[in-house]
């Protein structure tokens, strides 16, 4: 601290410097670090003193000379003439003070590569990009606008401080919600149960036993002593290990829509809140047959983020064709579309046995596949 | 006849006022502090008459203080207080003499 005020390291010599230092004694001029020598002195003393000693020197004959200089305002003296070089790193503290409110980094705490990806182009459809400088209201309404784009997120959070928006973000529970208030539990499929976990009511069947669809599992209603049937709540699941068929007919000429091959595209740039559409890639947009593809991308300047996203669109013509399937590429279709039939039904099944039969007939591919598996066939009845 | 009793009389304590102010100029007296460290410490310095690397001569109120030694450094200076430093093998007292300036 004593270092930044301004001091000078002063020599005394010839004539009479005991008088000298009498005279700052008297007059209180704090002379410190007094290093007599053969013809005087040496002495540190405060720079706004050293020019008050020049009279007193002169009446008593000594020769005072400055050898050397410390301090904040001899440091900042030397920049006199170079003004530019000092404000250079006073522009640049400003400039990092007011870019607080810029978004300089995303950090994304969220469960999966392809959920982060997917989040980060929601991001930038909302503005919210490296550069840009969002306000609270801002992040609340990109909170709610990513939890509708995003239905399989249970809660996300955008959290802005110091130039970092923090992104976090948890997806929803799979377990449903069974309906308050069901009077029975039913099997939804035929099979054989496995285990029945009852939470409410009185299990009708056991582990073991085989059942049919529609037949009860847990029954909510008691009877009393007089016979009387006594109102309650059925909860609980059935795993039970079912054996189902799914079918599927598949055509081995399909029509649908492919692309052409044809593209168009154009680029624009958008930051705080305007867009800039470039005008040599810029072209009308076509018809309904093309189909439009959106991509953003932050700018950035020799790797720091501007406050501006280049948004690319493209349109690829698509046109209706019929293609002739081989039988392999028609299997293919029905086992994935049979695949999809179960997971509807049963999200939670998990596969035991599986077969598969294929017959060609008439330029239809019939597929059936015969599967074993395990789930929850509880299904509650009001 | 009755014997008289002698009256031993009370010895005379010297009453001290706490609360009372000093002397006059108590505060303007010369003090020497000898630190065991090698600095010495000066209060209410009238003058330095000398100093030299090996001498320095102080003036105190009615006597003039010789410090002689090796390497002395006057660390401070001002009305209070001086604070010398370096090797000191000698102190020597004197009595002051007027010396016109």
């Amino acid at each position: 601290m004593a270092g930044l005020f301004a001091a000078v390291q002063f020599t005394a010599r010839g004539g009479r410097v005991e008088c000298l230092l009498d005279w700052c004694v008297a007059q209180g001029v704090p002379v410190q670090r007094i290093c007599p020598n053969a013809e005087g002195f040496t002495a540190w003393l405060p720079a706004r003193y050293y020019r008050r000693l020049h009279c007193p020197a002169r009446r008593y004959g000594v020769q005072i000379r400055v050898n050397r200089k410390r301090g904040l305002w001899f440091f900042l003296a030397r920049w006199r003439a170079r003004w530019g070089l000092l404000a250079g790193p006073l522009a640049f503290l400003l400039v990092l003070h007011l870019a607080g409110g810029i978004i300089w980094s995303v950090q994304y705490n969220v469960p999966g590569p392809m959920l982060k990806k997917r989040l980060e182009a929601q991001l930038f459809s909302q503005n919210l990009q490296p550069g840009a400088a969002p306000t609270q209201a801002d992040l609340q309404a990109a909170e709610q606008a990513l939890l509708k784009q995003c239905p399989e997120l249970g809660w996300i959070t955008l959290n802005f401080a110091d130039g970092r928006l923090t992104v976090e973000c948890d997806r929803s529970r799979d377990t449903p919600i069974q309906p308050a208030g069901a009077k029975r539990i039913a099997a939804g499929e035929s099979g054989r149960l496995l285990a029945l976990n009852v939470q409410s009511g009185i299990a009708v069947k056991r582990a073991g036993q085989t059942v049919t669809a529609g037949e009860t599992l847990i029954e909510g209603e008691k009877l009393d002593r007089d016979g009387r049937a006594v109102p309650g709540e059925a909860a609980g699941s059935a795993m039970a290990l079912v054996q189902k068929q799914f079918r599927c007919d598949q055509s081995l000429t399909v029509a649908a829509e492919f692309p052409t091959g044809r593209l168009r595209r154009s680029e624009a740039v958008e930051g705080l809140g305007q867009r800039l559409d470039l005008p040599w890639y810029t072209k009308q947009e076509p018809d309904s047959r093309w189909q439009k593809k959106t991509t953003r991308e932050p700018l950035s300047l020799f790797g720091f983020a501007l406050p501006a996203v280049s948004v690319r669109t493209l349109w690829v013509e698509y046109a209706r064709q019929e293609i002739r399937l081989t039988q392999e590429q028609a299997a293919a279709l029905a086992a994935w579309a049979c695949r999809r039939q179960l997971r509807q039904e049963h999200p939670d099944a998990e596969l035991r046995t599986e077969e598969k039969e294929r017959r060609l007939n008439n330029d239809v591919l019939q597929y059936v596949w015969t599967v074993q598996f395990e789930a929850d066939i509880a299904v509650p009845e009001a | 006849m009755k014997k008289q009793r002698s009256v031993r009389a009370a010895p005379k304590t010297e009453k001290v006022n706490l609360f009372a102010q000093p002397d006059k100029g108590f505060y303007r007296r010369s003090i020497l502090h000898i630190q065991c460290g090698g600095a010495i410490e000066v209060e209410n310095c009238r003058a330095v008459l000398e100093c030299t690397e090996d001498r320095v001569r102080l003036q105190m109120a009615r006597w003039e203080v010789v410090l002689m030694g090796r390497k002395l450094q006057l660390e401070s200076l001002n009305r209070r207080t001086l604070v010398l430093r370096g090797c000191i093998s000698q102190i020597s007292f004197q009595q002051a003499k007027r010396e016109g300036r």
